[in-house]
């Protein structure tokens, strides 16, 4: 949400808004296919997930769809993943795969969904865009509160003539700090000056009394921004929006968030959801002082 | 070329049988003039002259203007408004004849409620359907949130009209977009009515003359808009001697002065203002103390009657909201300037010359830092002449044409990195323009004692320009039709049909109305949207005229109805054409309404039946879906009581279904979290909406004195109601799989108290 909805959000609620826990249900959609994964320019085993959505009110988690065929394929080779022993529906490539910006990256699952007695084929490509560079991280305290320090970063956009858009993470002692979608911060260079040159761009915001975010003296602070592709970047944009609701006064009506994977069979009735994109990672690291 | 040739006919035929009514005229004079209000001089739109014995006569136009042209000879005029006492005037003509007259307010306290604002059967006998009028006191008696007296507010309480969300002063009438109301203060079109987030709208009741909502049948010189028009003309200023109206409440204060300058020159100023930022002076808290909340607004019309032909008016209306708190902040606002010349060329023609300007701009900041700091602002102008011509050949016709033109400058958007250390570049979107070039001709006529039929055709051509050049033409030809069929003075049967075009519509697809939104125009690639609109009605007065009752019914017809795609990115979008989709939609619906016009106890009852679909390629996987305005069914209830000599009590109780609403019916997980799969495209609703609020007038003042003083206590949400104003869904703290629907309420049981004052 924008920061301007906030201010907005705020003031309403200030005025007189009130919250209450009601009892709703809906009809149950029907179960979708979920593929969700990405490819990285780093070292390791490339994890994609195959799950089966559930009700929206159902109480348990996702369940993980085994016996797939899921392999990773790039112009010059093909990476098959494999199903974890430990968690149906996570399967892996072998801790050796990498991938290299600039080249696309097709992601092929095969299964039987739905017990159709047939196996179906779905695929969706990716290319790894460049990654920002990263210079240098630095702290100040927000001006808008005192017990909150800001991480800003200096650096630059890749030298391209699109719009390049970025994923943001924070690890605090090696600790991931946004691990969760609507945490991950999203930017993009559409706006930036001529050179694309990113400084002091501030990208968190610690709240010092709280414990997950809290910074003490000699605590490593290490910034990692992903390149990543536009559709990616609205992907998760999107799903973002949709995880946190709507308002009659900002939002449009709420929509499925549209997702790269496609089925390869002719009309194919499967709901396929989710996305398979890539990250192109650039990473730093400070000693808070 | 079928159609066209069709058009063509029709408008041939139309103009000759106006021509042919001017001819047929045996010897006849006019007898003409204003009618105004013999307390404050201010001109009565819509009084009726009707000549006794007949059902023809005339009816004051918005300057408040009559002519009506008799055979020689001795006649009676029936001079008649609503919360006036009627006069009969006997003129004997043997040549033209000015007349102006003045009326008496029956009841001249400050809590009179006359529910109508119009001539005494004007229900039965006007020709014209589908329209609702409200007076300034009608608006004053109906309860109001935080003692905030507002025409939209009372709007929403008509048949056919809808509030968009609670509180707000978005309205959709019969189904239509907010976007899809023309809203005229004084001939300018108004962008953002609202102010404070959309919970107060822009008009200042003190200022307020006169307000006509055409939820249909609107007539042939106005359009622009598929839903409705509404018609809001302020006060001229009191011509009789100095007055001042104002008010002290809990969330602003208002002051209205007005009065003669000279005797042929009368002013009005009016203006108010919020004030929870000076209370915000008062928290402990720095970084609250340094926020801003407030809006204020102001009206200022001068007019000056140059002789008896020739009248000159300059209005204009100047508002603001402010809205910052540390991190960021807005503010915007609109302004109107209208500046007009009445020229009675003959006692049968009245004109009416215009020049207009409408700006709205908003502008936003962010300030997280000097590095990243960013500010937006964007904005619309619209500069425009209209030549309006009313001519009145005899009681049987009034014809009405004009040229009207707008120019538009669509400013969407400019703005970037504020600092000098920014690290955002400076952006500006490209400026769009447009201008609209509008024929029109109508004539109302009667066609025998009962049968009254208007028919009209407004030609536009709409051009998208750069430089100065025009690039893309659309044309649109839009007529108007409508017969009544009066039984006798209690009751008659209506018929009406338009067609409306709209050219510029608002780049947002929320639901209530933002401040943040676009306007953009129709062009090279975005059709005019355009809506045909019949209706049917039957309309009945009773006991003198105390009672009315009406009964419509009306199906609309939307072609290239725009939309946008599922997460579209409308603001800072220079591409925005690339997010919109387009379909079409019908509504259709029974409007019912039971009204009071006057006496102690007054006020209206309304039903109404209404739905609404939409089809869009593109969107709910292109199959027909409820339009975000579909509630089946609506009741309003406005009750005002005299209770005591000093004392009135207002109610009204609302109640409507549940707006249509998106509910997720599946989820799946990314990243740790849930993203919710929807169902169809408004396939649920949100739970019936209903309210009661209440107020109550204790007059200070006795009955003759010239202070007169009130105090008005109310009671919004009487009893409580937790109107579910959003519905979200969060997961439980200590079992994050598990989601729970949450309901957000806003307002239950606001309490206000508000002291006017007049002298």
């Amino acid at each position: 949400m924008r920061p301007v909805h906030l201010l907005y959000i705020a003031a309403i609620l200030a005025l007189a808004a009130c919250q209450e826990r009601i009892s709703l249900s809906t009809e149950d959609s029907a179960p979708g296919l979920v593929i969700y994964g990405y490819i990285t320019t780093d070292t390791t085993a490339h994890a994609v997930r195959i799950t089966r959505s559930s009700g929206y009110f159902a109480q348990t988690p996702p369940q993980g769809i085994s016996g797939a065929d899921v392999s990773i394929a790039s112009p010059n080779a093909t990476y098959p993943l494999s199903e974890s022993p430990s968690e149906p529906g996570l399967y892996l490539t072998e801790p050796d795969v990498y991938g290299l910006t600039g080249e696309s990256y097709t992601l092929r699952v095969s299964l039987d969904f739905g017990g159709k007695g047939r196996s179906e084929d779905y695929e969706a490509t990716t290319t790894i865009m460049p990654p920002p560079e990263l210079d240098s991280i630095g702290f100040s305290p927000f001006t808008a509160h005192d017990r909150i320090i800001q991480v800003m970063v200096w650096g630059r956009m890749p030298q391209t003539t699109d719009v390049n858009y970025f994923s943001s993470y924070l690890y605090i002692n090696g600790r991931l700090y946004n691990d969760s979608l609507s945490r991950i911060r999203l930017n993009n260079d559409r706006f930036l000056i001529a050179g694309r040159e990113i400084k002091a761009m501030p990208l968190f915001f610690l709240n010092q009394d709280r414990n997950r975010s809290k910074l003490s003296a000699g605590d490593t602070v290490s910034v990692q921004l992903d390149g990543i592709p536009g559709d990616y970047s609205a992907f998760l944009y999107n799903a973002q929006g949709e995880t946190q609701g709507s308002n009659p006064i900002f939002d449009g009506p709420p929509a499925n968030v549209p997702s790269n994977i496609r089925s390869l069979a002719a009309g194919s009735s499967t709901l396929v959801l989710g996305f398979f994109g890539s990250r192109s990672k650039s990473i730093g690291s400070v000693v808070y002082e | 070329m079928a159609i066209r040739n069709i058009r063509a006919k029709a408008l041939c035929l139309m103009l000759a049988l106006t021509v042919w009514s001017m001819q047929a005229q045996e010897r006849r004079f006019t007898v003409s003039g204003n009618i105004r209000d013999e307390v404050n001089g201010e001109d009565m739109i819509g009084a009726a002259v009707m000549i006794k014995g007949e059902r023809s006569g005339a009816v004051t136009n918005a300057y408040g203007f009559y002519s009506v042209s008799l055979p020689a000879g001795r006649h009676v005029l029936l001079v008649s408004y609503v919360g006036y006492a009627a006069k009969e005037i006997a003129v004997d003509l043997s040549a033209d004849r000015r007349l102006n007259i003045s009326l008496r307010p029956n009841v001249q306290e400050l809590g009179e409620v006359v529910v109508a604002a119009d001539g005494l059967n004007a229900n039965v006998a006007k020709a014209e359907m589908s329209v609702e009028k409200l007076s300034a006191a009608t608006i004053k008696s109906v309860p109001a949130l935080m003692g905030e007296v507002d025409v939209i507010k009372a709007i929403q309480l008509l048949p056919g009209v809808q509030s968009t969300s609670e509180g707000t002063s978005g309205f959709s009438v019969r189904g239509g977009g907010y976007d899809q109301n023309l809203i005229l203060l004084d001939e300018a079109a108004v962008y953002s009515a609202s102010h404070l987030m959309g919970f107060f709208s822009v008009f200042n009741n003190d200022a307020v003359k006169d307000v006509t909502l055409y939820k249909g049948d609107i007539p042939a010189s106005n359009g622009g808009r598929l839903a409705s028009l509404l018609d809001i003309r302020t006060k001229d200023g009191n011509s009789r001697r100095f007055a001042a109206t104002g008010g002290i409440g809990l969330i602003s204060s208002r002051l209205t002065l007005e009065g003669p300058l000279s005797p042929k020159v009368s002013a009005i100023v009016s203006g108010r203002r919020t004030y929870a930022d000076m209370f915000l002076a008062l928290a402990d808290d720095e970084r609250m103390r340094q926020s801003i909340l407030y809006f204020y607004d102001m009206n200022a019309k001068i007019n000056y009657r140059i002789d008896d032909n020739n009248r000159l008016f300059l209005a204009g209306y100047f508002g603001r909201d402010k809205l910052g708190m540390s991190l960021a902040g807005m503010d915007f606002g609109n302004k109107t300037v209208t500046a007009r010349w009445n020229h009675i060329f003959s006692p049968k023609l009245f004109s009416n010359f215009s020049l207009i300007g409408s700006m709205y701009d908003y502008y936003i900041k962010m300030e997280l830092n000097e590095q990243v700091g960013q500010e937006l602002k964007s904005g619309l102008d619209d500069y425009g002449f209209k030549a309006d011509f009313s001519y009145s050949p005899s009681p049987a016709h009034h014809i009405r044409f004009g040229y009207h033109f707008t120019h538009h400058s669509f400013r969407p958007g400019e703005g970037g990195g504020t600092g000098e250390e920014s690290v955002v570049g400076r952006i500006k979107f490209a400026d769009q323009f447009a201008m609209e070039n509008v024929l029109y001709l109508a004539n109302e006529t009667n066609a025998g004692d009962h049968l009254k039929l208007k028919y009209g055709l407004r030609y536009t051509a709409f051009s998208n320009l750069d430089k100065g050049r025009v690039i893309n033409n659309r044309q649109q030809f839009e007529p108007r039709a409508g017969a009544t069929y009066i039984f006798n003075d209690l009751h008659s049967v209506k018929a009406s049909y338009s067609r409306t075009a709209q050219f510029v519509q608002l780049a947002s697809n929320s639901t209530s109305g933002s401040i943040l939104s676009l306007w953009f125009p129709s062009s090279a690639y975005v059709k005019p949207q355009k809506c045909d609109q019949y209706a049917l009605g039957y309309f009945r007065n009773m006991a003198e005229n105390r009672y009315e009752l009406s009964a419509e019914i009306y199906y609309k017809d939307m072609t290239d109805v725009v939309d946008f795609r599922d997460h579209a990115q409308l603001l800072l979008n220079d591409n925005l054409e690339e997010e919109l989709l387009f379909g079409r939609g019908y509504s259709y619906g029974l409007e019912l309404m039971l009204r009071k016009t006057s006496g102690p106890f007054s006020g209206w009852i309304s039903y109404t039946f209404a739905r609404g679909m939409r089809q869009i390629n593109g969107i709910n996987n292109n199959l027909w879906y409820r339009s975000p305005y579909d509630k089946p069914h609506n009741i309003s209830i406005v009750a005002s009581y005299d209770l005591a000599e000093r004392i009135s009590l207002s109610a009204n109780w609302v109640y409507a279904d549940g707006s249509p609403v998106t509910y997720p019916t599946g989820r799946y997980q990314i990243e740790g979290e849930y993203v919710p799969i929807y169902s169809g495209r408004n396939e649920y609703r949100y739970p019936a909406y209903h309210r009661l609020d209440l107020s109550a007038v204790w007059r200070l003042s006795s009955p003759g004195s010239r202070l007169k003083h009130e105090l008005n206590l109310s009671l919004y949400n009487a009893y409580g109601r937790k109107n579910a104003w959003i519905i979200h869904f969060r997961p439980e703290d200590d079992r994050p799989n598990v989601m729970y629907a949450e309901k957000i309420y806003l307002f239950t049981f606001v309490p206000s108290i508000t002291w006017n004052f007049s002298f």
